[in-house]
């Protein structure tokens, strides 16, 4: 067995278990040669790195995202009955500040009257005094 | 060893015509390790919350489809494409700066160590060619039997194999302090 084909069947064993005459021959090459020894050692350590990876999970917003989080528990007539309620308040206080300045309105005079009132006291004042 | 999950009782189809419930279900049965892809693939968290989120909104688009009981090499694969798909759109400098620079070691109860260990390698990653990177995170993130690894990337059985003997042996040289 040449290096070349060592290395491929150490890196095929890292995946299944070598048998037969495959692993032999594999082990009598490794015996003789200590450049495909250190060559598995490297690989032994490769496979280590990865198993001393860190467990990674998706974070949560992932399903936010995917507007498959939870619903909110808020039911669904909620919305409705508090838009309805602001429009109801809203046409209620409409209806008194327009009522409360129409009686106003009535109640005082305005201030084309009040002019008009002092136009007509000056004529008269004028024609007094001519 | 990443067991294959079977969604029976119409958990796909429902999934499919837009059921919600399911649609849940799948996502919560994959996430996890589409995620983890894309993240040993990228470096990159926020990259790899982006595709995984495409990933799931692709094939919910695509359910309808799909054949088969296992959806699992098929949500690999779409993650793949995505992942391809931003490796051509950028240059390749670029990227692997990115990526050196992007990885961010996990938890605050993680040892040192391993965060180094872990900062080593997604470091020497980024270094790989694409195609040995993706076989070799199928390989030992995953835990994928080279028939899937070969039916995710699209490619016969025997190149799985080139790509993960080069994809590793290059690790040991990089990890060993090697250029």
């Amino acid at each position: 067995m040449n290096c070349q084909k060592a290395k491929e069947w150490i890196s095929e064993g890292m995946d299944r278990t070598l048998d037969g005459p495959d692993a032999v021959s594999l082990e009598e090459h490794l015996a003789t040669c200590p450049d495909c020894r250190r060559f598995r050692e490297g690989m032994t350590g490769v496979a280590a790195a990865f198993s001393a990876l860190p467990s990674v999970s998706a974070p949560p917003e992932l399903m936010r995202r995917l507007e498959l989080a939870p619903r909110s528990r808020i039911p669904r007539w909620l919305p409705v009955a508090a838009a309805a309620l602001i429009l109801v308040g809203g046409i209620s206080a409409y209806h008194r500040i327009t009522t409360r300045a129409t009686t106003q309105l009535s109640q005082e005079p305005s201030e084309v009257e009040s002019l008009y009132t002092w136009l007509t006291a000056t004529e008269d004042a004028n024609e007094e005094f001519w | 060893m990443a067991a294959a999950l079977s969604f029976e009782g119409g958990w796909l189809a429902r999934a499919a015509r837009g059921d919600r419930k399911a649609r849940e279900t799948l996502v919560r049965t994959y996430q996890d390790r589409v995620y983890r892809f894309l993240l040993r693939l990228s470096g990159n968290h926020d990259l790899a919350l982006d595709l995984t989120q495409e990933t799931f909104l692709r094939a919910f688009k695509a359910l309808g489809r799909f054949e088969g009981d296992n959806p699992g090499p098929w949500l690999f694969k779409i993650a793949n494409h995505l992942f391809l798909d931003v490796v051509r759109s950028k240059k390749p400098d670029s990227l692997e700066a990115a990526m050196e620079s992007g990885f961010e070691p996990g938890g605050e109860d993680e040892g040192l160590e391993a965060a180094l260990v872990a900062g080593d390698l997604a470091a020497a990653l980024a270094r790989l060619p694409v195609s040995w990177r993706q076989a070799v995170v199928l390989r030992h993130v995953e835990d994928l039997p080279y028939e899937e690894i070969a039916e995710i990337l699209g490619v016969p059985l025997g190149t799985v194999k080139t790509w993960l003997y080069r994809g590793r042996d290059r690790l040991r040289i990089l990890l060993e302090g090697g250029a």
